[in-house]
């Protein structure tokens, strides 16, 4: 046969049947029909004895394969590594394993596990060897599988924007993302075995730490939001935390993904901040425009009135005109009069068709929602906002866009009273309490320079404004719509700066009374 | 008051008003005449009537602007006295660099109108009469000889006879016929009145 002038000796098929045929029968039965594939090798390496299964691993004849030089059938690059251990086996070695691969005749590679016992021989090497080949490829390519699945899961967790982490029971480290890294400036080595106070300050580490117990403690997943330092500022993560089982279905450790939802929070209010600007807008522009209309309505018979009563004038004065001829432009004046009053009255018509919605409602929660929406200003300019918001207080009764809009005005001119102080003197207060019995009285405080004695006459005058580009609506608006409400809106002089003060009537018994 | 035709011009969309301003300037016994629109005041005007335009600057159709602009396209030289309310002003502007003669802002004292008014009549009068004696000129001038204008314009040069004379090589007698012609048919009664009558004639036509 070919192989035999290059891999093999001659006389190597007789010593392979010889040998088989010194084997007892059954026994050589178990070998040549074994389901794994085994062989029977000398001192070198060559094969003496094959079975049937490795001449179906390799995709050969037992003729070929017998007497050849196994190593004719390994991977080039792992003949070396087999060499290696056969040569420096010893007569004791029961079992030796080595990690390679054969190539089937067609060329294909086969993972395989070689396990190799030794066949005591006189002195300390072995006469030969018996070897088991195991073929792996299954189990190879089940390996790789897990690789690239662990490898497609590593790449999402460490390339979402996402913070990832995992903390043992005892709140220490077990796993964090490569975005955690980033964020908080540490390393997974630097992380190991610490816990969040290692890390946070403690106000946001308690918090950590307490959510991970309640998910520990129940077993079930929570959603929160957490606050986390950033090195530009504190940042908000809604976090989705999970328990992790062991086997005995005992939570081992919390899991958690955090999402940094700081921006979005700032776009939702800039939002509803410009919403609101826009309404108010909105509501001055109509103003305006009605003003507009209205001056031009209530003008054109104003100065009909003017040019007939001056031409009487006149006349009477030169004794002109005929007592007919006056009497009918007199009559004139007053039909125009009375068109300017029509416009008057229709203009009010039109402006009671925006009623109020009045319901009860807790004053507390206005003033957080105006406060929401003002937040942003008072941050720009530097104004540090106290709330002393009375949690016991009765509702009342009111529109809660005209009520907050009452509010965004006195915080807006609190804040614009206080831009020409420094700005560790910006503080404005918000306070609810209960007025009378009665009513609830909310103040807004700042700490200006106050209001002048002759500004004080005239600031709840329409058109009346200090501001460069006020309207001089503000103030007169607000106390239109509280006294709407049934309250009072007034100011009080403060040591330091002043107080703006409404009421608003406590809802009675009974339900809305007005609408 | 000159011209018995002399009439003030009254264009707003606002009945009441316009009523109340006839009202108010016939006081001072003016003739007044009322116009709904513009376009109304347009088809009726007789640009020979003296007087002036009382209008509002913002009207529903054509505005006092455009009034204005059909006004000088057409060579009418009225003058307007542009009505403005509070916020017109800048509307009122452009009708002024567009050739009104004055815009009032409403409110305003009656007397500020009615002077304002007088003012523009005089002076529209007084633009009549230089038309007039502008056309009048034209037209007497028209009627001198080639040789008449000759003499006429050595004359109105400061020429005595005798230069005159020597220079066109006629008598002294015959430019002294002439002299008398050109003084009857431009009927002025001495050289200074002729030199006026001259300065009249190298001007253009004048308008109504």
């Amino acid at each position: 046969m070919q192989d035999r002038s290059i891999g093999g000796t001659d006389g190597a098929a007789p010593a392979a049947r010889e040998l088989r045929l010194a084997i007892p029968r059954d026994d050589r039965d178990l070998f040549e029909n074994a389901p794994g594939a085994y062989f029977v090798a000398d001192a070198e390496g060559r094969v003496r004895a094959a079975n049937r299964a490795l001449a179906d691993l390799l995709g050969r004849a037992l003729s070929e394969i017998e007497g050849a030089p196994f190593a004719r059938f390994v991977v080039g690059a792992d003949r070396e590594k087999l060499g290696l251990l056969l040569e420096n086996s010893r007569s004791d070695d029961l079992t030796l394993r080595c990690d390679s691969a054969v190539v089937h005749a067609n060329g294909t590679e086969i993972p395989i596990v070689a396990l190799v016992s030794a066949i005591p021989g006189e002195g300390p090497r072995p006469s030969g060897f018996r070897i088991l080949l195991v073929d792996v490829s299954a189990h190879r390519t089940a390996e790789r599988e897990l690789h690239r699945r662990e490898e497609m899961l590593r790449s999402l967790i460490d390339n979402t924007t996402a913070v990832i982490y995992a903390k043992a029971a005892d709140g220490r480290y077990i796993f964090v993302n490569t975005q955690f890294e980033k964020l908080f400036g540490v390393t997974r080595e630097e992380l190991r075995g610490k816990t969040d106070h290692d890390i946070f300050p403690k106000e946001n580490a308690d918090v950590f730490r307490a959510n991970d117990i309640e998910v520990l403690q129940s077993g079930r997943p929570i959603e929160s939001e957490e606050v986390a330092p950033h090195s530009d500022g504190a940042h908000t993560y809604i976090s989705l935390k999970f328990p992790l089982f062991d086997a005995q279905g005992v939570p081992y450790a919390c899991c958690g993904i955090s999402t940094d939802i700081t921006e979005r929070i700032r776009v939702r209010s800039a939002e509803r901040r410009h919403q609101a600007e826009l309404a108010h807008a909105w509501r001055l522009a109509t103003v305006g425009e009605m003003a507009s209309i209205l001056a031009h309505e209530i003008n054109q018979p104003l100065f009909a009135i003017v040019n007939y009563a001056k031409g009487c004038v006149r006349r009477l004065r030169s004794g002109s005109g005929d007592t007919s001829e006056i009497l009918e432009a007199m009559e004139i004046v007053a039909s125009q009069a009375e068109r300017a009053g029509e416009i008057v009255r229709r203009l009010r018509a039109f402006v009671r068709k925006e009623e109020p919605v009045r319901r009860p409602v807790d004053v507390s929660d206005v003033v957080k929602e105006s406060v929401a929406l003002e937040e942003f200003e008072m941050t720009q300019n530097g104004v540090r906002l106290d709330l002393d918001l009375d949690g016991s207080l009765p509702r009342v009764l009111a529109d809660t866009i005209q009520i907050e809009q009452v509010l965004l005005n006195l915080m807006r001119n609190a804040v614009e009273a206080m831009l020409n102080e420094p700005v560790r003197d910006r503080a404005m207060s918000i306070s609810t309490a209960m007025g009378d019995s009665s009513s609830v009285i909310i103040t807004v405080r700042d700490a200006g320079r106050g209001i002048s004695e002759d500004i004080a006459k005239r600031v709840f005058e329409s058109f009346f404004t200090t501001k460069p580009r006020g309207m001089g609506l503000g103030l007169a608006i607000s106390r239109s719509i509280v006294e709407a409400h049934g309250g009072r809106l007034w100011f009080e002089p403060l040591p330091k700066g002043t107080a703006f003060r409404f009421t608003l009537p406590v809802e009675t018994e009974g339900g809305p009374t007005n609408g | 008051m000159g011209d018995p035709r002399t009439t003030v011009f009254v264009v707003d969309d606002d009945k009441a008003v316009r009523n109340s301003l006839r009202w108010l300037i016939e006081s001072v016994g003016l003739a007044v005449e009322t116009f709904g629109s513009a376009r109304e005041f347009l088809s009726a005007y007789d640009p020979e009537c003296p007087g002036c335009l009382v209008a509002d600057v913002r009207m529903p159709g054509m505005s006092g602007v455009e009034l204005q602009a059909v006004l000088v396209e057409r060579s009418v030289q009225i003058p307007v006295i542009f009505i403005s309310g509070h916020g017109d002003v800048p509307m009122a502007v452009r009708a002024m660099k567009a050739g009104a003669e004055d815009f009032i802002e409403k409110p305003y004292s009656d007397q500020l109108l009615l002077d304002r008014i007088q003012q523009v009549i005089r002076v529209d009068a007084e633009r009549r009469r230089e038309a007039r004696r502008r056309n009048e000129a034209h037209e007497r001038y028209g009627l001198l000889t080639a040789r008449e204008r000759q003499v006429m314009d050595l004359v109105v040069d400061g020429r005595a006879n005798k230069q005159i004379a020597s220079q066109l090589n006629l008598s002294q007698k015959t430019i002294e016929v002439h002299r008398s012609q050109v003084m009857k048919k431009l009927q002025v009664q001495n050289v200074p009145d002729l030199v006026r009558i001259a300065g009249l004639v190298a001007g253009p036509l004048g308008k109504p």
